[in-house]
């Protein structure tokens, strides 16, 4: 386990560069690398799926958000003058650093999980749905309510988007008709 | 400076707007006219093994959109929107989505809403867990579908310059 702390930390100083880099495209970058570091911890605690899944949608999140700050200016923040908000926020951070370790500690340990019906999914998968994957047979079989509300909310944020980005070519094609 | 004109020149490899051929170089062209189909196919294998390995509709979806995303980024808007048009995105969407809540319903009639009603044959077989393949493939393309969209919208309708 000493190398998911490496990679944790290969996390936050991925995170902090993202954050205080100059350029938009630098910070990009750097989220990327966060992101596969990320994917690294799926593998090392046994999670191929989750790691596969994790691969492709970092891999098109970048790809849309080089996409999306291909245009912008670099927005530099400066030094803060006034001393006041940074030090509300350092407080509000550590105040929320303390519950989530409070929280954390409340957390039944690994592999003895609080909710059984998780062990029956294990034992009687292959009997109930003839799969051997039992991620995919309770995604499919068993909890297939949630999946429904996973494709609604796919073809929603879809039509959304569509719907918003479309107004700028309308427009587009106004001006381009006077 | 430097990152400025960076910019604007990956923004006209993008669009295409001043070179009549639109889109990357040629390396880059011959290397993704050869890959494409392969991810393609890797697309379809995630989705149909969802039931047996890892994998499934969700990530199989999110393949296929990368591989059109692919031909997005070294051909050019134009030319992919020859090959699959932003219409039949949206009809393969909708469509998809459709099925698959009929699917769902038409379990109404053996047992329950999202009954697995199929016969379920064996493990290994492709074929196996009932209805699980099936909503699988329809999960795929309305993900496929849908991203590929989403980016097509990102990618071309961008606000003006005033």
């Amino acid at each position: 386990m000493i190398e998911l702390y490496f990679i944790i930390i290969m996390m936050i100083a991925a995170a902090l560069a993202a954050v205080s880099l100059p350029g938009l495209l630098s910070s990009v970058i750097a989220l990327g690398v966060a992101g596969q570091a990320l994917l690294l911890v799926y593998i090392f605690l046994q999670a191929p799926d989750l790691a596969v899944a994790h691969l492709v949608v970092e891999i098109i999140v970048v790809a849309v958000l080089i996409r999306a700050t291909m245009k912008r200016d670099a927005v530099s923040a400066g030094q803060p003058k006034n001393y006041l908000p940074v030090s509300l926020g350092a407080v509000f951070a550590g105040i929320f650093i303390y519950g989530g370790y409070l929280a954390a500690s409340e957390i039944s340990p690994f592999g003895e999980p609080l909710m059984k019906v998780s062990g029956i999914y294990i034992r009687n998968c292959l009997n109930d749905v003839y799969a051997c994957n039992v991620i995919s047979a309770v995604l499919l079989d068993y909890r297939i309510m949630d999946t429904m509300v996973l494709v609604a909310a796919v073809f929603c944020g879809a039509i959304s988007v569509y719907a918003v980005l479309r107004k700028s070519e309308i427009a587009g094609k106004e001006d381009k008709g006077e | 400076m430097e990152e400025k004109e960076l910019h604007k020149r990956i923004n006209n490899l993008l669009n295409g707007a001043e070179s009549p051929h639109a889109g990357m170089t040629l390396i880059v062209k011959t290397v993704t006219r050869l890959t494409v189909g392969l991810i393609l196919l890797f697309a379809l294998y995630i989705t149909l093994r969802g039931c047996m390995a890892y994998g499934g509709g969700f990530t199989g979806g999110v393949m296929i959109a990368l591989s059109f995303i692919h031909i997005v980024l070294a051909y050019g808007k134009k030319e992919t929107l020859k090959l699959f048009s932003m219409k039949s995105a949206f009809a393969v969407m909708s469509g998809s989505a459709l099925i698959f809540m009929m699917l769902g319903a038409s379990g109404f009639f053996k047992g329950g809403i999202f009954a697995n009603y199929m016969e379920k044959s064996g493990g290994g077989a492709i074929l196996c867990g009932g209805l699980m393949p099936i909503y699988n493939i329809l999960v795929a393309l309305l993900v496929g579908s849908a991203l590929f969209a989403v980016f097509v919208a990102l990618v071309s309708y961008k606000k003006e310059d005033k």
